[in-house]
Order: structure tokens, then C-alpha cells, then sequence
């Protein structure tokens, strides 16, 4: 009895501590965003709370640093994207688990193998070309290479939700009057939906934060994403102002903790949906 | 009549269809953009990085010129190549270790049912899906040698002011400490589903047998994890190997160099030294590298699941 | 019209399997026509090549003198009922049953009124707006027969409609389907596994053996007259007693250390006369055993009890016979798709040179195991086969 009670309190305390460490980052950056300048040097940290300094802190970030303006493009970018790299990779994938054709695995193990391209190995080139095709400080010139970059992991996890359908479901539409591509339409999408939004959520998650090839082809804060709008702001090794950059960080992970809340679910199936199958 | 028709008109059927359900038009409409644009935006740019890493750039006259393997001698006898080799795959190879590690603990432990142990699980999805910008930040503030809530720790438990990104003998660690952070929790994820998918009976039978935890763990759990195991490894291997952005974030590669990575350095020597021809040929060797690493992925999992009729 | 025609059709897949091997059949306008055989004989894809789910290798299928080899299922006018009933899970049983008629372009009030028509025929009023996740397997069944239906189609195809249903619920739906299919008079071809289906529902039954047609028939022919061995032991329940009988000398059959006199007259008899001194396999159905009494002329087989079965209506009595069984390719292939023990039993049998037979006596006859019985054979319904060929003598 005791000996149970003693092991169920240890978990307990290692439960607080796997809480702690996650969230350690989060609450510094958190309370640090809340103070002023002079304030973040102070040993040993401390917590204020003055709601002018906070009110001042995140005003200058949202409107003298035009945050507003990088999630607004955020929003764009990211949604255009994930909805472009569905429309192409959905039915590809559809067609990797249902037609028959030469190489047809070979073919789709190439498409998921680009999943783990270095982007630094296309970086320049797509660079290069985007600003051939004029592009540059465009939200297109985002959202092509954006694509490309997503499509990978949307074929990959839709085809592990097409092979989870019964081919004679596909059989049945068939002879109930459909073609291939209008059974696609008509009956598979309705039921791979919780698939769709699987990726669309991975697509999203890796839009938002990419910044590596977004950093050169964005010059201007005009259409500069968060992660590319705010690198100036977050990559410098000692900012200047550090309850500034907390605030950008702060504001750049709530909107990620709020969907990740939403979404924890499928992100999870997400990540499993290589491996348990 | 059919029977005289039907030997020139079999050759012809055969030559236009798979299969009366799968026309060759349709196969061209669902996977055509998808190749196509894979064509346009990954493998045309493959193939002009190939070409590039056998070039050099002027930037005065704006010219490409041919210099053979240049690129690669220049590459394979520069010292500071090696020792950035030697990072990557430190890196890489310490920080799956750990978190394959720790995740797959993390999975045992919260196989126990526990109040409040969903919320934290949850909790922990949010490092990974976090903007590595905004990781090397709070990591930076945290680990600030003056003012950093890490140090002061530190300092009140009677250890030394430590310099965990200024030192360059320690910044490495740090990088790794900071990636295990940040994606041990993927592995926990992977592992932690296989886990619950696992049949109970075979747990209960072995508790029955009067194995102990530690035995049961030790000789049924984890050898039914080993496939989830070695694919999150592997996945995430490959995944450390090209990292960039935490560097970006973090460390900036430094102190001289102490953390640069592979793809760190092509990212310089591309984007800010416009070495562009030397900076392809580090990503080909990345590549190489890359392709490896996934050819063991696609062995240790199935792209497709076999079909079951 | 609702012919369908298969003339020399096969199919190999491109593994190299070959599935169906130069199939010619015709399957009449209206007939109930059952395709019957073990696991992997081709049966499936047999259907599924009338259906244009599978490509034609070979030959030519028509349907309604319409060649079909290059059509796509949607353009050849049949329906199909699948295994797993295969219902689309995201639509209610009004829009499962609707589908087909949708997307042949019928009008909105059109597909609700023939909806309406079916599920009453079916019994589906009150599930129309369910989904299949919340039926039982009966109603699954009858939504997927009701997709079919409602479509008025020139051929049903049906793969195994019954098998995941249970034992009693089969037996209704066994007859549920015959009468709707009675009523439509839509030419419909059924695969089943179940020999009790087969020769049930059948106007005619092909039996199938590793893709190729052993014999078609009306179900009595295909009982009374198997044409091989094959046939004669996967057709019946308990099946066909097969044991080897050499022809000897003056119209008599030594089976064993046993001598049977055959009858004067009738097939049997003259099937054999051309047999003189050959080995044959004799096949008798357990209905055409009886007790062996005083008062009858019928010849008798000595055998040992081993085990009795009361069924109620009657008793199956195991009995062990001094007699080479027969051991072919086509009777282990039937064992084989027994189960295992099947085939345990006769390759004990085959080691031991002594066959089991089974007879139908009427129930609380007086019989134990262990005891030894004198069976009375009513050879003029026995039937003679090659063992060589396997093939029935005297079939021409
Ligand atoms: N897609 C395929 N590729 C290769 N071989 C196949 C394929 N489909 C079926 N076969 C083979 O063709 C043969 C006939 O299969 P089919 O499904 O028609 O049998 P069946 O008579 O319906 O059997 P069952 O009663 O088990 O359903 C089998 O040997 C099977 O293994
Ligand atoms: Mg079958």
C-alpha cells in the first residue's frame, strides 16, 4: 500500500518535471516580454507585472514593428500553400495506392525521398530562378517553392489514408456509373477527410515556420512572413532590446499553441501515420 | 464475324489499356502536376546545383566558369570541412541517441495511467511545432552567461558561470541539449503510439507468467517497439544531418565555427560569400549522404502497405 | 436482353498466375446462373471480368451480344453486389441506393421515387437515413442488394452476397434473394463458396477447378451425374463415397477383399462392361447406403463402425472399408479445401489401403461404433469414374 503511494507521488513529481522542462522556455520568454529594458538585466530575474510596460512592449511590436503585417502574410501564405500542395498531392497520392503502373513504388518512394532534401541543396537555384521570374518580394514567389516543399509529406501521409480504404469501395462507385477521376471527387475525398486535414496541419505547421529560402526572395517588410519578417529582430546574439524580441516571440508561438490545442489530435496521427500501419 | 475481328483488334486493346478501370488519361490527369511540379521545383534545381558544384561564380562579371572537381578538392582538403563534418554527424548521431532515448522512457512512462498526464502530453507536442527562430531565442535568454535564469541556478547550487554558447568547447552540447529539447517529443510521439497499439494480452500473460516490470519491459515491450524505435531514429537522423535553422537561431555556427553544420556552412558560403559554386558541392555531399539515410528509412518502413485483398 | 456470353476467355495477371483459363460459357436471358468452386479457383475473377473490373487476356465477353472487353463497368448496364457489401460509409442508405441512378443522370425526383420503390421491397423504410456504420450485417446486405436492384440493370453479378452474413440469416436471405431474382427475371451470376447455395439458388451451376470449367448444369445433372471427380466430391454433403473397384470376370466388382455383384442392367453396368479387368473408382452417394437386410437382392460391402452422427432426422454412419481409397490430384484438392484435417484423413486412409464411406440410415437405426455392419449398396445409382483421367465413364 504505501509502497504503491510512494511510487504514484514519484510519478507525480516526474509528471510536474517533464511539464516543467517543456515549458521552462515558454514562461522566461514569457516574463521577460512583460518587462522593461533595464529590467531583464536584473539578477536574479524577477517577475513584474506592470501592465503599461506589457501594453508598451507589445504595441511597438505589433505597430512600430509591423507584426500585424507579417502574420497577415503569414495567413496568406500559409493557407494559399497548403490548399495548392493539396489540390496537387491529393490525387497523386490517390493514384499511387490505387493504379497499377511501372515503378509505381520506386516512383513513389522518389516523390517521399524529396521529404529529406537538404533545402540549402535547391535554396540557391530556386532563389535564382524566382528572381528570374520577377517573383522576389512577392507572396507567389513564396507560395511556389512553399509548394514543392509540402507536396512530399502530403503524398506521403495521404497515401497511408487511400491504402486504409477498401479497393471495392472504389470497385462499387465503378460500377455504379463513376470514372476513375469522378470517384476520386465523389466518394474517396468525403472519406479521407481526416487525412486531408492531417497534412493540410503539417503543411501549415512547416509553411509557418520556414524561413531559409523565404529570408532571401523577401527584401521587403511588406511581405515578409513572421519567421522571415522577425529574423532580424530574433537571430541578432544579444538584441538589443530583449523584452521586444520576447514579445515577437511570444506573439509568434501563441498562434501556434492555440492551433496545436486544436489540432493536437490529428498531429499526432500525423506523426504516427508513417509508422503504425 | 467477332471471332475473325478479334486477333488484330487484341493487340491494339492491349497497346490503350491497363485496365478497363484505369485509363492511361487519367493516371496523366492525377499525377501529372504533382510530377511536374516536383520536375520545375526540386529536381530542375538538383540538377542546376549539380552543375553549379562543378562551377565557379564571378561575381564582378557575373559569369559561371567550368573548373572540373575543383569544388570537391577544394572541399575534401580543407580542414574546416572536416571538422564541420565531424559536428554534423556529432550532432546528429548524440542528439538521436538522446532523444531516442529519453523519448522512448518518456513513452514508458506515461503508459501508467495518471490525473493530469493527457494535459502534459500535449504540453510537449508544442517544442517541435515552435519556429526555430523563436527556439534559439528563449534558449539564448534562458542560458544568458549574465542574467540567464539557467546560469543563476547554477550559480546558487555552487557551480561555475557556465558559457553554454559562448565556450567553444561547450556550445556544441549545448546545440544538442537544445535539439533534444526540442525533438525528443517527436520520438515520444511515434513510440508512444506504437505502445498503445501494442495488444494488452501479451502484457497481461507476461504478468501473469510473474514477470517483473523491468523484465517485461525489457523482453517484451521494447523488442515489439524496436520498429517504431529505429524509424523515428532514422527519420530524425536524417532530419538532424541537414539541420540549419536552429543553428541560424541559436548559434550562428559559432563561436569560430564550434557549431556549424553542413547545411549552415552551404548556406554562407551560398547566400552570404556567393561561393556559390563551392556551396553546391556541400550540398551534394549532403545529399549523398541524405539519399542514404533514406534508403535505410524506406527498408525500415513500407511506403506502401501491401495490398490486402 | 441479358445474355452474357464468355467465349474462350482467359485471364492471366501479370504475376503470371493464370486466374481463369478459355472459359466458354453462355449464360441465358433471365437465368439464375451459379459459378461454385474452391478458394482461389477463379471464380472471382471470372465475375469481375464480366463486371470490367479486370481486364479480358484472352477471348471475348459479351453482354447482350455486345462485345464488353474495352467498356468501362460504368458503360456495360450490370450491378454487382460485393463480399463486404463495400456501402459508401459517408452516405446515408437512401444516398447508397441512390448513387448508381445519380450518376446515370436521373432527376432528383426520379432517384427518390425508385429509392422509396426498393425500400419497400427490401424493408428499408425506416433505415433510409441511417448510415452503414449503424446497421447490422442483414441490413448491410439488403442496402447492397438494393443498390443493385434499384438500377434495373441487363446482369447482377454477385460475389459470396451471404458469406459474412450467419447460418440462419443466409437461409433467409438465401431466399429472399432467389424471389426477388424470380420476380425481376434479371439474368444474375453468382459466386459462392457454399455448395448448399449453389445447388439451392442455381437454375444451372458451373463448377470451377483451378480457372478452368469442369462442368455446367442444371444442380440435379451436376448430383446425379457428376462428369469427373472433381465434381463428384466437392458436390453433396456429406460427399460422394468414392473407394476403387477392380471389373472382374461375370459382372462381378472386387472391391478389396470383397466381391460385389453389379446389376444386370442400367448405366452403371454398361459403363463398367467395357472396363473388364481395369481399376476404376466407384463413387456412391451416402443415400444409396443402406443396412444390408434379409430380405433384399442388393450386393453387400462388410465394413466397421467408427463413428455415428444423429442428425435428428437421420443418422450418418462412418464406416471403414476394405478398399484402396481414391487418392487424386482432384480429391486432395477438395480435402484441401476442407480443411486440414480432411486431407489428414486421407492420406491416412490412402497408408492404411482402407477407405471411410459414409451412409444415410434413418435415425435410431441400432448401430455402435465399433461393431461391424453389413451395408446394402444400390449400385444402379453409383457412378464409374477413370482413375486415370478422373473423368466418368460412359459421360462420352
Ligand atoms: N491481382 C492479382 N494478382 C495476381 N494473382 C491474383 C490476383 N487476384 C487473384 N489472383 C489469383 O488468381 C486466382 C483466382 O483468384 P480468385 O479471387 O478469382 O479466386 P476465387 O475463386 O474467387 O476464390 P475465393 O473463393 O477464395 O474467393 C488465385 O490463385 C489468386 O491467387
Ligand atoms: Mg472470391
Amino acid at each position: 500500500m504505501t509502497l504503491r503511494f510512494a511510487g504514484r507521488t514519484i510519478s507525480y513529481v516526474v509528471l510536474l518535471l517533464i511539464a516543467a522542462v517543456a515549458l521552462a522556455p515558454f514562461l522566461v520568454l514569457l516574463i521577460i516580454s512583460f518587462k522593461a529594458r533595464i529590467d531583464v538585466l536584473e539578477v536574479p530575474p524577477t517577475l513584474h507585472f506592470d501592465w503599461s510596460t506589457i501594453s508598451e512592449n507589445y504595441r511597438i511590436v505589433m505597430h512600430d514593428d509591423g507584426f500585424i503585417t507579417y502574420i497577415k502574410n503569414s495567413l496568406i501564405v500559409t493557407f494559399a500553400s497548403t490548399a495548392l500542395a493539396l489540390a496537387i498531392g491529393v490525387p497523386a497520392a490517390y493514384a499511387f495506392s490505387r493504379l497499377e503502373f511501372r515503378g509505381r513504388d520506386n516512383w513513389a518512394s522518389t516523390i517521399l525521398s524529396f521529404r529529406f532534401m537538404p533545402p540549402v541543396a535547391v535554396a540557391i537555384p530556386i532563389f535564382l530562378m524566382i528572381q528570374y521570374i520577377g517573383l522576389t518580394d512577392s507572396y507567389l514567389g513564396l507560395i511556389l517553392p512553399y509548394i514543392a516543399f509540402s507536396l512530399p509529406l502530403v503524398v506521403w501521409i495521404m497515401i497511408g489514408f487511400f491504402d486504409e480504404i477498401p479497393r471495392e469501395i472504389d470497385d462499387a462507385a465503378m460500377v455504379d456509373g463513376c470514372t476513375r477521376v469522378g470517384l476520386l471527387f465523389r466518394v474517396m475525398l468525403p472519406l479521407v477527410r481526416p487525412g486531408i486535414l492531417v497534412s493540410a496541419i503539417f503543411g501549415q505547421i512547416f509553411i509557418w515556420n520556414e524561413f531559409l529560402v523565404g529570408l532571401y526572395i523577401i527584401n521587403s517588410q511588406d511581405r515578409g512572413t513572421i519567421p522571415i519578417g522577425a529574423s532580424s529582430l530574433l537571430t541578432t546574439e544579444s538584441p538589443v532590446d530583449w523584452n521586444i524580441a520576447a514579445a515577437v516571440g511570444i506573439l509568434t508561438v501563441i498562434p501556434m499553441l492555440i492551433f496545436s490545442l486544436l489540432v493536437q489530435r490529428w498531429i499526432v496521427r500525423g506523426i504516427t501515420a508513417g509508422t503504425v500501419r | 464475324m467477332t471471332s475473325a475481328t478479334a486477333a488484330p483488334r487484341r493487340g491494339a486493346r492491349e497497346k490503350r489499356l491497363a485496365s478497363p478501370t484505369q485509363r492511361r488519361g487519367e493516371a496523366f490527369f492525377l499525377l501529372g502536376p504533382c510530377v511536374l511540379y516536383l520536375v520545375v521545383f526540386s529536381i530542375y534545381p538538383l540538377v542546376v546545383s549539380l552543375i553549379r558544384s562543378f562551377q565557379d561564380y564571378d561575381t564582378r562579371k557575373n559569369s559561371w566558369r567550368w573548373i572540373g572537381t575543383d569544388n570537391y578538392s577544394q572541399l575534401f582538403s580543407s580542414s574546416d570541412f572536416w571538422s564541420i563534418v565531424e559536428h554534423t554527424l556529432v550532432f546528429s548521431v548524440a542528439g538521436v541517441f538522446i532523444q531516442v532515448t529519453l523519448g522512448t522512457a518518456l513513452a514508458l512512462f506515461f503508459n501508467q495511467r495518471l490525473r493530469g498526464s493527457a494535459i502534459v502530453r500535449g504540453l510537449l507536442i508544442l517544442p517541435m511545432l515552435i519556429t526555430p527562430v523563436v527556439v534559439g531565442l528563449m534558449w539564448r535568454a534562458l542560458l544568458n552567461p549574465e542574467w540567464g535564469l539557467v546560469n543563476w541556478v547554477f550559480i546558487k547550487l555552487g557551480f561555475h558561470n557556465i558559457g553554454w554558447l559562448s565556450d567553444p568547447g561547450t556550445a556544441l552540447r549545448t546545440l544538442i541539449m537544445v535539439d533534444v529539447w526540442q525533438w525528443t517529443p517527436f520520438v515520444f510521439v511515434i513510440v508512444y503510439a506504437r505502445l498503445q497499439a501494442l495488444p494488452q494480452d501479451v502484457f497481461e500473460a507476461s504478468a501473469v507468467d510473474g514477470a517483473n516490470w523491468w523484465r517485461r519491459t525489457r523482453y517484451i515491450t521494447l523488442p515489439l517497439l524496436l520498429p517504431a524505435i529505429l524509424f523515428a531514429a532514422v527519420f530524425r537522423g536524417i532530419d538532424a544531418f541537414r539541420t540549419f535553422d536552429l543553428v541560424f537561431g541559436l548559434t550562428n555556427g559559432g563561436p569560430v565555427q564550434a557549431t556549424s553544420t553542413l547545411s549552415y556552412e552551404a548556406f554562407q558560403n551560398g547566400f552570404k560569400y556567393q561561393h556559390y559554386g563551392y556551396a553546391s558541392a556541400i550540398s551534394y555531399v549532403m545529399l549523398i549522404v541524405a539519399a542514404i539515410g533514406v534508403t535505410v528509412l524506406f527498408k525500415v518502413v513500407n511506403v506502401r502497405r501491401e495490398d490486402v485483398s | 436482353m441479358g445474355t452474357v456470353t464468355f467465349d474462350g476467355v482467359g485471364k492471366v495477371f501479370p504475376d503470371g498466375t493464370h486466374a481463369v483459363t478459355d472459359l466458354g460459357l453462355e449464360v441465358a436471358d433471365g437465368e439464375f446462373l451459379v459459378l461454385v468452386g474452391p478458394s482461389g479457383c477463379g471464380k472471382t475473377t471470372a465475375l469481375r471480368m464480366v463486371a470490367g473490373l479486370e481486364t479480358i487476356t484472352r477471348g471475348e465477353i459479351r453482354i447482350a451480344d455486345k462485345v464488353v472487353n474495352d467498356l468501362e463497368p460504368r458503360r456495360r448496364d450490370i450491378a454487382m453486389v460485393f463480399q463486404n457489401y463495400a456501402l459508401y460509409p459517408h452516405m446515408t442508405v437512401a444516398q447508397n441506393i441512390g448513387f448508381g441512378l445519380k450518376m446515370h443522370g436521373f432527376t432528383k425526383s426520379e432517384v427518390e421515387r425508385r429509392v422509396n420503390e426498393i425500400a419497400a421491397v427490401l424493408d428499408l423504410g425506416d433505415l433510409l437515413a441511417r448510415k452503414p456504420r449503424a446497421l447490422s450485417g442483414g441490413q448491410r446486405q439488403r442496402v447492397a442488394m438494393g443498390r443493385a436492384i434499384v438500377r434495373n440493370p441487363a446482369v447482377f453479378l454477385m460475389d459470396e452476397p451471404l458469406s459474412n452474413l450467419d447460418a440462419k440469416l443466409r437461409v433467409q436471405m438465401r431466399a429472399e434473394i432467389s424471389r426477388i431474382q424470380r420476380e425481376l427475371r434479371t439474368t444474375t451470376i453468382y459466386v459462392t463458396h457454399d455448395q448448399i447455395e449453389a445447388m439451392t439458388m442455381g437454375d444451372r451451376v458451373v463448377v470451377m477447378r483451378k480457372g478452368r470449367l469442369q462442368q455446367v448444369d442444371v444442380p440435379q445433372v451436376l448430383y446425379d451425374h457428376p462428369a469427373n471427380l472433381f465434381v463428384a466430391s466437392f458436390i453433396g454433403s456429406p460427399s460422394m463415397n468414392l473407394f476403387q473397384g477392380e471389373v472382374a470376370a461375370g459382372g462381378m466388382l472386387q472391391v478389396g477383399t470383397q466381391r460385389l455383384a453389379l446389376p444386370r442392367d442400367g448405366v452403371f453396368a454398361r459403363e463398367l462392361a467395357t472396363q473388364a479387368g481395369r481399376l476404376v473408382a466407384v463413387g456412391v452417394r451416402p443415400e444409396w447406403i443402406v443396412p444390408a437386410s434379409s430380405g433384399d437382392d442388393r450386393p453387400r460391402l462388410r465394413g466397421t463402425v467408427v463413428m455415428t452422427e444423429a442428425l435428428g432426422f437421420e443418422v450418418l454412419v462412418h464406416v471403414e472399408i476394405d478398399a484402396a481409397p481414391v487418392v487424386t490430384s482432384e480429391t486432395i484438392e477438395v480435402a484441401l479445401d476442407v480443411d486440414a484435417a480432411a486431407l489428414a484423413d486421407l492420406e491416412a486412409e490412402r497408408s492404411k489401403q482402407r477407405t471411410m464411406i459414409v451412409a444415410r440410415f434413418p435415425a435410431g437405426s441400432p448401430v455402435r461404433a465399433g461393431e461391424t455392419i453389413e451395408l446394402g449398396l444400390d449400385l444402379s445409382h453409383a457412378q464409374a469414374f477413370d482413375l486415370e483421367s478422373g473423368l466418368a465413364l460412359g459421360a462420352g
